[in-house]
This record gives structure tokens, C-alpha cells and sequence, in this order.
């Protein structure tokens, strides 16, 4: 259940160049797709899900050639967008009956079953009557994920999920999303960190519609072992510190801003050296001191 | 196959479940059973068609007309089913199914045909159940017939709704905006029905452009009689054939299309730049920038300039809205420029107030429904591009974002209409003709046009902000703006009461705008307080924020509800109520209109009062009179003196003096002799608004026959206190007075008798003898006496400027102080019929032999005057050769405003501007016709046809001999000057205003008995100039010369009263006896023809002839007073003529041929290359398919036939 990506490249019409020459290899899993808004992410989710041409490359999945074969690809495939409407005054049980039956399951003791499995796994079941246009924004969300999630799909592909969801929602979702990993590909889009950190076996960084970083979140956070280092200063030496240091990040803790910085070698004592996490690998992905290039020029040398 | 069930599944469930759809289908019922029942007079005594209402025929065309309701809604049923995935933004989640988006479209299109199927079928459910209502009364209906129903539906509503779902489905798939939809529909309605109307001449062209059926509709039973009617279904013709086929292929092709070429990939508009890539973030300064802000309330009014002004860019920059409107409004406007006021196909000179009106006649629907859509469009922008989350919590204030709009929306109006001007404008100079007026465009555009269009725009905005729903709104507001305001018309409600509605303002170069102006005024300042009223309601109910339901609406509305809003909505209904109470006052206690109740009272009264005296009375013989006009002050005194002769047998005790009312007038004095005060005083209402005073006096001593008496009165006419909310009436005013019937008549009018035998026994009154025939009149004797001739002098005095007249010889002219004075003398008995015309003229002289010719005309009005002369001395010299010499020494021409008729008085002619001042003749076109020297010959012919020869003109017949012999004489006259083909061409117009009048006469008579306009001029002409054909020009006007010289009031010896049926007798007399049928065909019976061309072939033979084969078809047809056809046989003696033109028209063949009925076919040969083959090519049949009469032959080389 893997996708191969091959050089994948798309320019919209007013000169964007939403993805640039991208290949990436999903395997079955969690795959996590980390990203700044307008780095290419959902442009390439949208080609996934089969409702953008790209320019050139191709995608393979499990073999099948999916800009070829796009009614097969979607016969296979749940999407769950990251803004989507409702048809007004329709209830979630009707819509979601309707979508079904367009996924293609005409068995309707099935399709009741599947409908109302998932009503109850997107803890909609007591409101599944009344209509979708009413929902909060949480709730509209989770009915976005019980229309992906029918049909059982073998490509799940969710761009922010967990986006309006609260906390025991949000650990709901993602242990049914990891459940589902253990038999489909799921690819998941998300600013959250920590979901990626917690779910995910692999993940890429984008930027600029091209693949950054690619790997296994362990992997990368332990690339960067003994690189990371913590420091705390007011506020208006700041600039000072970025032009002597490579700051990959700083936020406000407290009244003092806490800064991370990246050093290969070792630095004074002021510096208090961290253990790099998933977000710490973001930034210097960003920032080009980790990249694919670099990590087979860091195994190359 | 899956996708398209399920689709078809889901929507057809979402259409039951919805209550819009049931709102709509209830709609429609309601408005066609709501039709029918007003038709056929349920709500109202009107009569509202000559023939029953639930005829085949009719239920057609009602239904038809419904169906456009139904089909403006189709236009949101679809617009909604293809939008709504790209509206709901459902398009990622539905295109990502394994779904194949062609049976996903297909589906959603047949699921909104079948929902619109039913809303269909609900219009003739409504109708047809409407018939059978019990309250109805079943003799204004025929027995119910299925016919009609299943003929409109088959050929044209579901065909229409092929055609239009159509076009909407993929105008909704390629832009995916609801607005371009409905525009489709506007442009398929209004755009078919312009275009149709402006190429009506070029039939292939004008039916196959409208794609609802209409015009093909329309063409193929325009002569159609009531009979027909009411009994048949129109025949399917290869044009409506070709209409239906060509709009059901464009329609299928462009869904086809759409769908070929559709991709769900977002649109693109060139304006929208996505940022795709983020601008490098740099590391952010975390200090706010300081700004300040004010909340000064007048920057509230500063928002709402800079908010119009966006909405405005809005629509206005859409550039499909442009080219549209660009489209729609210039090259209609620039055709029909060119064609404006056209008679006898030929134009009028593009005048100002000419084009704006023919612009308004164009495009009130068009604005009107722009309107409804537009304030739709942007009352919900906000809401569809799911802004208004952001705009709501802006502070500014409620009224900021309605106000805005409105004035987006008068923006957008007014730079429409901008566009008009400047078409007209451009129509104008490209004419030649530089009267620009721009004082009469302003008033007219925007200062008439304008405020009601905005009157109209605030109902709208109320309704779309009231209701909830887009499609609703737009529905309700249709109704409103098209249907309510007929229906209140229709069942005569007071303008006051039909919201917009004002008086009209017709406009001419003599006087401007007359009175009309106030009227209008205080109907806009009405109405606009109606306006803001809505508006503030509007404003209330204004949705800010998430709240919909009505409760919680209500109370945002009571809290917006402050003291300042009080206070102005205090004025508000001040202005209303001050304005609707000036009106009020106007319209029905000033000048109240009466009831016909009333008038059918009245005109008991009358008869019953002065029925047994008006049986003799005395004759006027001279009257004395002195007019004195004051143009300014709209005022006019008449001072006079009647002198009456006993005529008749018997002692006359009570002399019976009518007076007509309009105008105000008022008698300061009236004496009979020495009797100053009348015994009986009644106003007698012939209609609700032609009130006549009646008076009689009883006079001491009978007086005996032959005695004589005198009249004297003195009278005012001033200007109406007040306006009426119709017409305003102009014959007095300020330059162009035109005054007719305004002085006493002595008589009894039978006339004004009920008619009805069911109303005159309803009130107790005998039944009236029946006065069908003339023989029925003769036999009344004296009491139908003719009409006095008379003598008089006149002495008029107008303003220093202006030149006054009444019929007569100028005797003397002279200024006193700054007063202009004229005396005018008639010295021989003529009719009493003696109008008076007073305006800024100017004169060009001219003579004939002696005798001067006078055309007094506005200035600026020149263009046919020297026309007129022409035609004046072509016609003096025709009928002073062939009829008798002239009796009135001279011809004067008087141009008068704003009508489009003219009368003809001895030796003067009232000739209106309408009918040949302002004709924009070309002489280089064949088909258009110099009908200005038309009517004026036939003007003057009547100085001899109606004022020489005097017929009564109470006894039937009498009409059609002024009338039928005028037209032949103008037919002569033209021949003389312009030759046979323009007499074909005339007759051509002639038989087509025959047919078409004739198909909305109930009932129809022969030329001897019949009143009608189109019998009287229309057959006459063309009936005399066919007898003219067989007697031949001579023989004819030596008839008529002599039957005029036995008949002539200038004869010494007292001639017998002329009467149709001598007349008739007179040319038997002179008609072979074989041709006689000819004279009672024409004459006494009701004969038409059906004459057909075929088809013809010729074949070319090698020494250089051609051999031509023709077949025609031809039936004849009796026809009686309803319409019904016979077919009879021709008579033996009956020829009809064949005629063969060659390439440049002219004639290498042309005989008579005795043919027989059904088809013929005749073998000719030609020595030259015939063009076109013809039968009654010279229009001498009443041919009812006188535009089929020619066809072009096929050649054929003469190797192929053998």
C-alpha cells in the first residue's frame, strides 16, 4: 500500500509554482506532511486526491498509475479537505447515506451499517438527524471524517484534521486515524506537531512546493542530537542574538524571550543544550541546515 | 448508470422535501386559476376579449404567457442544482468520489426538469379546474376542450423548457454564478422578443430569433378572425417547425458541450491572484505600529460614497455585464432608430422624445427585471461570498451597507440609462439630424425615467431583505413589479393605489410638456415617500449578524427603532399623506370621475326627458361669433349668436341646446330669444369623462315652421382645476390650441340612448326599434335629421404671436394692442363642424391656378411641407378634371399637436404632426411610401367627398362613401405621381391593415353597412381601385362626377340627401352586366380570397424563349359577421390576373385569366429571363395571403427536360 511520487511539478495559470519536481516514497502508515502555508501541501493533496493535473511527474500507488486512472484511484480513496460547505438543510445520516451510495456501496443493509458505524465512531450519532449546516465548526469537521473515512479506504488522506477539534476529540481522532494505519496509507497535513510527533512512522517538510526533509521523526530528531541549545534574553537583544547565532526559533516565555539555536560545536555556558524535538527539526529544515541534501552529504562524509 | 440513479434519487427527494417547491407550484396554480377566473369576469363586469376565454386558442396563449413565470423560476430550480456544489463548497469532497461528473450533471438536470415539470403542470391544474369554478358565468365559456391544453404543452411549454434549462444548465456550469443564469433567461425573453419585434417585417428572421415560440406563434394567426379563434388550434408551419428544432439543437448542443469541456479545476478569473508562495517571514518587530482612529458620525456618509462606489465597480466591472448590457441596449436601439414611428413603412425623423419613448417601449421589462435580479444580487453578495462574518463586526453603522447598495444600484441605473442617450444620440447623428434637445432627454431620462426605476428599485431591495430566500425574493418581487400592476389595471384601480404607477407625460415641440408635468410630480413625490418608507423598513429588518428567525429580527429592529428614526419616519408619512391627499383632491374631488352606474343614469334621464321634445327642432343656419384666446393663460371666450330656422312640420316648443363640458366650460350666458333661463338642466355623461350640459328652453309662443330665432351665449374654457390621473387634456394650451365641438349643438342625440335590450328593460325602458339596416334608419325619418349646414362669421383674437383660425375666408386681419385678430367668413351652407387652432406658426404660400395653397406649420417642422403643397396641387388638378371644379376657394394646412390624424374641413385641414410633418420619407427605398401627400390627398379629396357631396352622417353608409371615395381619389392622385408599383405597394399596406384590424372586430359588416375603420379605408381602397380596374379610370369618374353633381349641396335646386345605396346603384349603372357580381362582392357582400403562388418552373429554349409553368392555388370564401368561411365557386364571369416581371420589374407578362377554384396551372411563354411570377400581382382581390402571391421560378436548361 505504498505511493511512489515521481517528480511531481505543477504551475498554476498566473506563474505559482505550487510543486517543484517533488518525489516522495509514502509506505503504508501514518505519513505526516509538515509545512508553512503555501508550501505545496495541499496542492499536492488535491493531486493525490485526484482533483488537480499536475504538469509532469507521475504517482503510483500499489503499482496503479493514478493520474491515469482516476475513477480507480478514488474508488480507493478518502479525502477530507481542509475547508469544505454542506449542502444546506440536509441531515448528516441523509448526506452521508448520499455519499456512500456515490462511493459505490448500493447494499443498503451495508451502507446502514457502515453509516451508522461511523456516526458513532465521529460521535454524531445523537445528533445524526439534524442538519449539517447547523453544526459547530468541531462537529462540522468530524462529519468531514466520517465521509472520508466510508467506504474504507486503502488512501486516506486528511489535510487538518485536527483543526476545531477539543482535546478529547482531538485523542479520539487520532487513535482512529492510527488504527487505520495499521492496514492503509494515510497521509496527514497539519501545522500540529505534535500529531505528527505522536502518530506519525514518516514524515516530509515542504516548503516552497519542494520536499525539504524527508525521514522517520526519531531519525531526524536524533540528527540533531547535541546541536540544539536554549537560551533566555530580553527582548531587545535580540537582534544582537541573530546576527551572531544561527536562531532557529524564539517565543515569548514568561516576559523574556526564550531563543534555540543551532550549533554544531559546543557553546558558553549561558546556553543550556535540549533535547531537539519534531519542531526544532521544522525550523532548521527551514532554515536549510537540514535537508535531504544535507543528510546524504552528512552520510556521505 | 449508479451515479446518475443516485443523483437523480437524492435531488428528486431534496426537491419534495423542500418548501420552496411547493411554494412555487402553489404559485402557479394560484396565478393561472387566479387568470382564468379574471378572464372570464369573475372579479369584474369588464369584458376583457371579444371571444370566450377558454377557447383552444386562448388557453394557448394564456398558458404561454403563464409559463414565463414559471420558466424565470426554472431559472433558479437550475442555477441552484448546477451551482450548488461550487456555492456549498462541496466541489473537493463530491469530485473526489469515484463519481463520473457527466451523470452527476446529467442527473442533477433531470432531476430539476422533472421538479420544473411539475411546477408546469401545475399552470394548466390551475387553469383547468379554474374553468370549471361554479360562480362562473357559463356564457362567457365554451364547454371545456382538452385541445388547448395538450397543444400548448406539447409544442410549447415543454419544448421551452428543453430550450431554456438548457441554456440555463450550462451558462450555470460554465460561470457558475446565479446572476449570469437568470441574465441568460432575461436575454433569451426580452432579447428574442426586442429583436423579433424590430425585424417583424423579415418574417424568417423575427421567428426563428424568439426562442419561447411567441412570434411564430404570433405571425401565423395575426389575421386570424374571432371565429377562427375561437374554434381552431394554429396549424404547425415550417417556420415554427424550424423555431422549435433550431432552439432545441442550440440548446442540447450547448449542454453537450459544457459538459464536454467541463473540468472541476477552481476558475481562475484574470483578477484573482492567488498568493502562492508566502512572503519570507521575517522575524517580526513585535511593537504595534500607533494609528488612530475616529468615529466621527458624518465618516458614517463618507462610507457609505466609498461602499457605493465599490458595489458599483462590482457589476459595473463585470465584463459580462457590460458587453451584455452594451449588447442589449445599442444595436436594438440603433435598428430601431432608424425605424421609429413607422407607417406605411415609413420612419419618422428621429425626434428626441420619439426615441426615448420607442427606447422605453423597448425596455421597460428589460429594466424592470435587471432590477429585480440586481437587487437580489447584491443584497446577498455579502452573505453567498460568506464576507459578511468579517464585514458585520466593522463598526459601522446599520444603515450604511442597505444605503449603500441603493445608491450602487441608482449608479448602475443611471449609467444605463446614460447609455440609452447616447444611442439615441448616435441614432440621431448618424440620421442626419442634429434637434438634439437636451432638455427633453434630461426630463425624460432622468428625470421621469430615473425616479421610477429607483421607486421600483426600493421595493425590490424591501423584499429581498424581507424574505429570506434569493429565488423567492426574486419570484415575489416578479409578481409584484409584472403581475399585480396588470391585474390593478386591468380591473381599473386608481393609479394611487398601484405602487409606481404615474400619469404619462407625452411630450411635443408645440407646447412642451403641457400640464402634464405636475401630475407626474406629485405621483413621484407620492410614491418616493412610499419608497423611503421601505427603505426604513428595510433598514429595520436589515440582517446583521447570524439571527434569521423572525422573532429575534423583530426585536433588532425595535431596538434599532430610535428617536431620530421616529422623527424621520414622522415625515416620511407626512409627505405621504399630504402628497396621496393633493392627489386625492385632484384626481376625485376637483375632477371626479364618475361611475358607469352613473352614466347609465344619465343617459335614462336623458331620454326620458328630452326624448318627445327632441323630435323637431330648429336648424342652425349662421352663427355670429367672436372667439377671444389667450394662449398664455390657457384661457378662451366665446361670444356668439345663433340664428335657428324652424325646418321642420311642426311648431317647436322647447329648443334643446347641448353643451360639451370639457375644458371647464361655462355658460355665463345663454338666452333663447328673449328666455334667459332654461326650464330642464341636466348633465348627460356619455363616458365616465365627457360630461355634456343639457339644456332646454321653453319658449313663449311656439315656434312655427319657417320662423326664426336666435341663440345668444357667452362661454368660458379655462384649464381644469387640478389634473386627472390619465391623459391630461391639451387642446387648449400654450402654442397649438386645437378645439373641436366646443360650441352649443341644437338636437336630440339618439345615440345617447341605452342600446342594450337587457339595460333598457333593466330600467323600465321600451325597447329601441332595431336599426340594423339603412332601410331600418330611413324609415326613422325626422329623427335622424342631417346635420344643419351653416354660415357664419367669425372673428377670432389670439396672442400678438400666434396665427388663429377657423374654417372660412380670412376677410380681415389686424393687431390691436398686443392682441392678433382675424375675422373669418363662410359664405356658402356648409357642415357645422368648426374647430379652432391657434399656434406660433409658419407660413409657405403657394397656388394652384389661382387658387392659393397655405401650409402653416411649426417651425423646425419643415421637412414635408413643400410635400404637401405638391400633393395639394397634383390632387386639385385630379379632381377639378374628373370630379367638379373646386368650391371653397381655397387650401389651408394647419399643422396641430401631438395626434396622428387629420380632418378635413371646407377649405381648411387640421393636419396632426404624427401624420405627415414629421415623416422621414425615402425616396430612394420602393417600399416606403410618401404617405404624407397619401393623406393629404386624401384630405382634400374630402372637399369633395363629404363636404360637397353632404351625406347624413347618422345613417350608416354615409362613412364609407366620405371615406371609400376620398381613399380612391388619394389613389389616384398618387398613381399620378408616383406610378403603379407605389400603388401595389400602397394596396399591400392596405390589405395588411385590413386583415390585422379585422382579426379584433367581433363582428364584421359589408362595405354598404359597416362603420369600421379598416372596412371604410382599408377595403374601400382597395375595393375601388379594383372596380377602377374593371370600369376603367374614365367611366368610373364620370360616374362619380355625375352622381356628385346630382347630390351636391352647391347645386341650385335642393339636391336628394346622397345615400350609400344610390351611390351603389349610380355605378351598376355603368358596370357591364357581366361584371356586376363585382359591384355586390365588394360592395354588399363579405368576400375574401385565398390566392396562392406555388411554385413555377421555366425552361429555356434554345431559341432564346423561355417556357414558363405556373401553379397557383386559389379558393374563394364567403364570409358572415363572425368570421365564419364558405368556400364558394368563383363566377364565370371572374378573372384573375397573372403577371410575370423580369429582371429589372418590369412586365413582360400580365393578363387576366379565368381560373378555377383549387389549384391551376398555366403554361406561358416569355421572350426574356423571368424573375418572378405572380398571381393578382396588382392586388385587385381581397387576398388574405397577399404575402405569398409571388414566386421565383426555377430555371431549367432545356437539355435536362427531355
Amino acid at each position: 500500500m505504498s505511493i511512489i511520487i515521481q517528480d511531481l511539478s505543477k504551475t498554476y495559470p498566473n506563474g505559482t509554482q505550487a510543486l517543484r519536481h517533488v518525489s516522495l516514497h509514502i509506505p503504508t502508515g501514518m505519513f505526516g506532511l509538515l509545512g508553512a502555508n503555501g508550501a505545496g501541501k495541499s496542492s499536492l493533496m488535491r493531486t493525490l486526491a485526484t482533483l488537480q493535473e499536475p504538469d509532469s511527474g507521475s504517482i503510483l500507488f500499489n503499482g496503479l498509475d493514478v493520474l491515469k486512472h482516476k475513477q480507480r484511484m478514488r474508488q480507493l480513496l478518502g479525502y477530507l479537505p481542509q475547508e469544505f460547505g454542506v449542502y444546506p438543510g440536509i441531515s448528516a445520516e441523509r448526506l452521508l447515506h448520499h455519499f456512500a451510495a456515490l462511493k459505490g456501496i448500493t447494499r443498503v443493509k451495508e451502507r446502514q451499517e457502515q453509516v451508522k458505524f461511523l456516526l458513532h465512531q465521529t460521535n454524531l450519532y445523537e445528533v445524526r438527524h439534524k442538519a449539517v449546516s447547523g453544526y459547530s465548526g468541531g462537529m462540522r469537521r468530524r462529519f468531514g471524517i466520517a465521509q472520508a473515512l466510508l467506504g474504507n479506504p486503502q488512501l486516506l488522506i486528511v489535510d487538518e484534521p485536527t483543526a476545531g477539534l477539543d482535546p478529547a476529540e482531538r485523542v479520539r481522532f487520532l487513535n482512529l486515524l492510527s488504527q487505520l494505519g495499521e492496514n492503509a496509507t494515510v497521509i496527514l497535513s497539519t501545522h500540529i506537531v505534535e500529531d505528527i510527533a505522536e502518530l506519525c512512522s514518516n514524515l516530509a517538510i515542504m516548503a516552497q512546493g519542494q520536499v525539504l526533509l524527508t525521514g522517520q521523526p526519531q531519525q531526524l530528531m536524533n540528527q540533531l542530537a547535541g546541536k540544539i541549545w536554549m537560551v533566555e534574553i530580553p527582548r531587545d537583544r535580540l537582534p544582537c542574538y541573530q546576527q551572531k547565532f544561527q536562531v532557529i526559533s524564539h517565543k515569548f516565555y514568561l516576559g523574556q524571550l526564550r531563543l534555540h539555536i543551532y550549533s554544531n560545536d559546543a557553546l558558553t555556558a549561558d546556553f543550556t543544550p535540549v533535547q531537539p524535538d519534531l519542531e526544532d527539526v521544522y525550523f532548521c529544515a527551514i532554515a536549510g541546515l537540514l535537508g535531504n541534501q544535507l543528510v546524504m552529504s552528512e552520510r556521505s562524509k | 448508470m449508479n451515479t446518475f440513479l443516485e443523483v437523480l434519487r437524492f435531488e428528486l427527494t431534496e426537491q419534495l422535501r423542500s418548501r420552496s417547491f411547493y411554494f412555487y407550484v402553489l404559485v402557479c396554480f394560484g396565478l393561472s386559476f387566479g387568470s382564468i377566473n379574471l378572464l372570464a369576469g369573475a372579479f369584474s363586469d369588464v369584458q376583457v376579449a371579444i371571444e370566450k376565454v377558454n377557447s383552444p386558442y386562448a388557453v394557448l396563449v394564456g398558458l404561454t404567457a403563464l409559463s414565463a413565470i414559471a420558466l424565470l423560476v426554472a431559472a433558479g430550480i437550475f442555477s441552484q442544482s448546477v451551482c450548488k456544489d461550487f456555492e456549498a463548497k462541496t466541489a473537493d469532497m463530491i469530485f473526489s468520489l469515484p463519481i463520473q461528473p457527466r451523470s452527476l450533471f446529467i442527473g442533477r438536470w433531470v432531476a430539476a426538469t422533472i421538479a420544473t415539470i411539475w411546477i408546469l403542470l401545475s399552470l394548466g391544474t390551475g387553469y383547468a379546474i379554474g374553468e370549471h369554478m361554479p360562480w362562473l358565468d357559463r356564457e362567457n365559456l365554451l364547454p371545456f376542450n382538452s385541445a388547448g391544453y395538450i397543444y400548448v404543452y406539447c409544442y410549447f411549454i415543454l419544448p421551452n423548457l428543453l430550450i431554456f434549462s438548457g441554456f440555463y444548465f450550462s451558462v450555470g456550469l460554465m460561470t457558475r454564478r446565479t446572476l449570469l443564469v437568470y441574465l441568460t433567461g432575461v436575454i433569451l425573453f426580452i432579447g428574442g422578443g426586442i429583436l423579433s419585434h424590430i425585424f417583424n417585417q423579415w418574417t424568417a428572421v423575427a421567428t426563428s430569433v424568439d426562442a419561447t415560440g411567441a412570434t411564430a406563434l404570433a405571425h401565423i394567426t395575426q389575421f386570424w378572425t374571432s371565429t377562427q379563434r375561437e374554434t381552431q388550434l394554429p396549424p404547425l408551419t415550417i417556420e415554427f417547425l424550424i423555431n422549435r428544432v433550431l432552439w432545441i439543437s442550440l440548446s442540447v448542443g450547448f449542454i453537450s458541450w459544457t459538459l464536454y469541456t467541463f473540468s472541476i479545476a477552481p476558475k481562475f478569473s484574470r483578477s484573482t491572484k492567488l498568493m502562492g508562495r508566502s512572503p519570507q517571514v521575517k522575524d517580526l518587530q513585535l511593537s504595534l505600529v500607533p494609528v488612530h482612529q475616529s468615529f466621527d458620525p458624518l465618516l458614517q456618509w463618507r462610507y457609505v460614497a466609498s461602499q457605493s462606489w465599490v458595489e458599483f465597480q462590482s457589476i459595473a466591472g463585470n465584463r459580462w455585464f457590460i458587453v451584455g448590457l452594451l449588447l442589449a441596449t445599442l444595436p436594438p436601439l440603433l435598428i430601431a432608430g432608424s425605424s421609429v414611428g413607422l407607417v406605411y413603412q415609413t420612419p419618422l425623423y428621429p425626434l428626441t422624445h420619439l426615441l426615448v419613448d420607442q427606447s422605453g417601449g423597448l425596455y421597460t421589462q428589460l429594466f424592470k427585471l435587471l432590477l429585480i435580479f440586481l437587487a437580489g444580487d447584491m443584497i446577498w453578495r455579502d452573505r453567498s461570498a460568506q464576507i459578511h462574518q468579517l464585514t458585520d463586526v466593522l463598526p459601522i453603522r446599520n444603515f450604511v451597507p442597505l444605503l449603500s447598495k441603493y445608491v450602487a444600484l441608482a449608479l448602475i441605473i443611471l449609467s444605463t440609462l446614460g447609455m440609452v442617450m447616447v444611442s439615441c444620440l448616435l441614432v440621431q447623428t448618424l440620421a442626419g439630424f442634429t434637434q438634439y434637445e437636451f432638455s427633453v432627454y434630461f426630463i425624460l431620462l432622468f428625470t421621469k425615467a430615473l425616479p421610477e426605476l429607483l421607486i421600483l428599485a426600493a421595493l425590490s431591495f424591501f423584499i429581498q431583505v424581507a424574505i429570506q430566500n434569493l429565488y423567492l425574493g426574486y419570484l415575489i418581487t416578479a409578481l409584484l413589479l409584472f403581475i399585480v400592476p396588470q391585474t390593478a389595471a386591468f380591473l381599473k384601480f386608481p393609479n394611487i393605489l398601484i405602487y409606481g404607477n404615474t400619469p404619462a407625460a407625452p411630450y411635443s415641440q408645440f407646447d412642451g410638456f403641457g400640464t402634464a408635468l405636475t401630475p407626474l410630480r406629485a405621483f413621484q413625490g407620492y410614491w418616493s415617500s412610499w419608497a423611503v418608507l421601505l427603505l426604513s423598513i428595510a433598514f429595520l429588518l436589515w440582517q446583521r449578524g447570524e439571527d434569521k428567525t423572525w422573532r429575534s429580527r423583530l426585536k433588532v429592529a425595535i431596538h434599532r427603532w430610535n428617536r431620530s428614526l421616529r422623527y424621520f419616519l414622522i415625515a416620511i408619512l407626512t409627505t405621504m399623506m399630504v402628497m396621496g391627499g393633493w392627489i386625492y383632491y385632484n384626481t376625485r374631488i376637483l375632477n371626479p370621475i364618475v361611475s358607469e352606474r352613473q352614466v347609465e343614469i344619465s343617459r335614462v334621464n336623458y331620454e326620458q326627458m328630452f326624448q318627445k321634445i327632441g323630435t323637431a327642432q330648429p336648424q342652425v343656419q349662421d352663427i355670429q361669433l367672436r372667439y377671444e384666446l389667450y394662449p398664455q393663460q390657457r384661457r378662451l371666450q366665446a361670444t356668439g349668436r345663433y340664428e335657428l330656422q324652424n325646418q321642420t312640420k311642426q311648431p317647436i316648443q322647447q329648443v334643446l341646446i347641448n353643451l360639451n363640458l370639457d375644458n371647464a366650460a361655462q355658460i355665463n350666458r345663454m338666452a333663447l330669444g328673449s328666455i334667459t333661463q332654461p326650464s330642464m338642466n341636466q348633465i348627460l355623461y356619455i363616458s365616465p369623462d365627457l360630461p355634456v350640459a343639457v339644456r332646454a328652453f321653453r319658449l313663449p309662443q311656439p315656434l312655427l315652421p319657417g320662423e326664426i330665432t336666435t341663440l345668444d351665449f357667452e362661454l368660458t374654457w379655462q384649464p381644469k382645476r387640478g389634473f386627472s390621473e390619465f391623459q391630461q387634456s391639451y387642446g387648449l394650451t400654450t402654442n397649438g390650441t386645437s378645439l373641436d365641438g366646443i360650441l352649443p349643438t341644437i338636437s336630440y342625440e339618439l345615440e345617447a340612448e341605452l342600446t342594450e335590450p337587457e339595460q333598457r328593460s333593466h330600467y323600465g325602458l321600451s325597447p329601441r326599434p332595431q336599426l340594423k339596416t339603412l332601410a331600418d334608419q330611413l324609415q326613422l325619418g325626422d329623427r335622424l335629421p342631417p346635420q344643419p349646414l351653416v354660415t357664419w362669421t367669425v372673428t377670432v383674437g389670439t396672442s400678438k404671436e400666434q396665427t388663429a383660425v377657423v374654417p372660412g375666408l380670412l376677410q380681415r386681419e389686424w393687431r390691436e394692442g398686443d392682441r392678433h385678430y382675424f375675422e373669418y367668413r363662410m359664405k356658402q351652407p356648409v357642415m357645422f363642424k368648426m374647430p379652432l387652432y391657434s399656434a406660433r406658426y409658419e407660413v409657405r404660400r403657394q397656388q394652384w391656378q389661382n387658387l392659393p395653397i397655405e401650409i402653416y406649420y411649426l417651425k423646425g417642422h419643415e421637412f414635408n411641407v413643400n410635400r404637401l403643397i405638391r400633393a395639394t396641387q397634383a390632387s386639385l388638378e385630379y379632381y377639378t378634371q374628373n370630379f367638379s371644379p373646386t368650391p371653397f376657394g381655397q387650401v389651408r394646412i394647419f399643422e396641430l399637436p401631438r395626434e396622428q390624424y387629420a380632418v378635413s374641413l371646407p377649405g381648411t385641414i387640421g393636419f396632426a404632426e404624427y401624420i405627415g410633418f414629421l415623416a422621414k420619407v425615402d425616396q430612394r427605398n420602393p417600399n416606403s411610401i410618401d404617405y404624407p401627400s397619401y393623406v393629404t390627398a386624401h384630405e382634400v379629396a374630402h372637399q369633395w367627398w363629404g363636404h360637397q357631396l353632404v351625406p347624413n352622417l347618422r345613417l350608416i353608409g354615409a362613412r364609407t362613401m366620405n371615406e371609400m371615395l376620398s381613399q380612391y381619389s388619394a389613389l389616384m392622385v398618387m398613381e399620378k405621381l408616383y406610378g403603379e408599383h407605389t400603388i401595389h405597394k400602397i394596396l399591400e399596406h392596405e390589405l395588411e391593415g385590413y386583415f390585422l384590424e379585422r382579426s379584433s372586430t367581433p363582428e364584421e359588416q359589408p362595405l354598404v353597412s359597416s362603420d369600421a375603420d379598416h372596412v371604410v379605408y382599408r377595403k374601400g381602397a382597395v375595393a375601388m381601385y379594383a372596380l377602377k380596374q374593371t370600369l376603367g379610370e374614365d367611366t368610373l369618374n364620370q360616374a362619380l362626377a355625375q352622381y356628385l353633381q346630382e347630390h351636391s349641396i352647391t347645386s341650385p335646386s335642393a339636391p336628394p340627401l346622397p345615400t350609400i345605396l344610390d351611390l351603389l346603384q349610380a355605378i351598376k349603372d355603368v358596370t357591364p352586366s357581366d361584371r356586376r357580381f363585382l359591384i355586390s362582392d365588394w360592395l354588399e357582400n363579405m368576400i375574401i380570397y385565398d390566392a396562392q403562388a406555388i411554385q413555377a418552373t421555366a425552361v429555356k429554349r434554345s431559341n432564346g424563349r423561355y417556357e414558363v409553368t405556373f401553379t397557383a392555388s386559389l379558393q374563394k370564401f364567403q364570409t358572415d359577421k363572425k368570421g365564419n368561411e364558405t368556400p364558394i365557386d368563383l363566377n364565370p364571369q371572374e378573372t384573375v390576373e397573372i403577371g410575370i416581371l423580369g429582371e429589372n420589374d418590369q412586365w413582360l407578362y400580365r393578363q387576366s385569366h379565368h381560373l378555377t377554384s383549387g389549384e391551376n396551372t398555366i403554361a406561358i411563354a416569355v421572350t426574356q429571363l423571368p424573375k418572378q411570377i405572380g398571381i393578382d400581382l396588382s392586388h385587385h382581390l381581397l387576398n388574405r395571403s397577399f404575402k405569398n402571391i409571388r414566386v421565383t421560378p426555377l430555371i431549367v436548361p432545356e437539355q435536362i427536360r427531355t
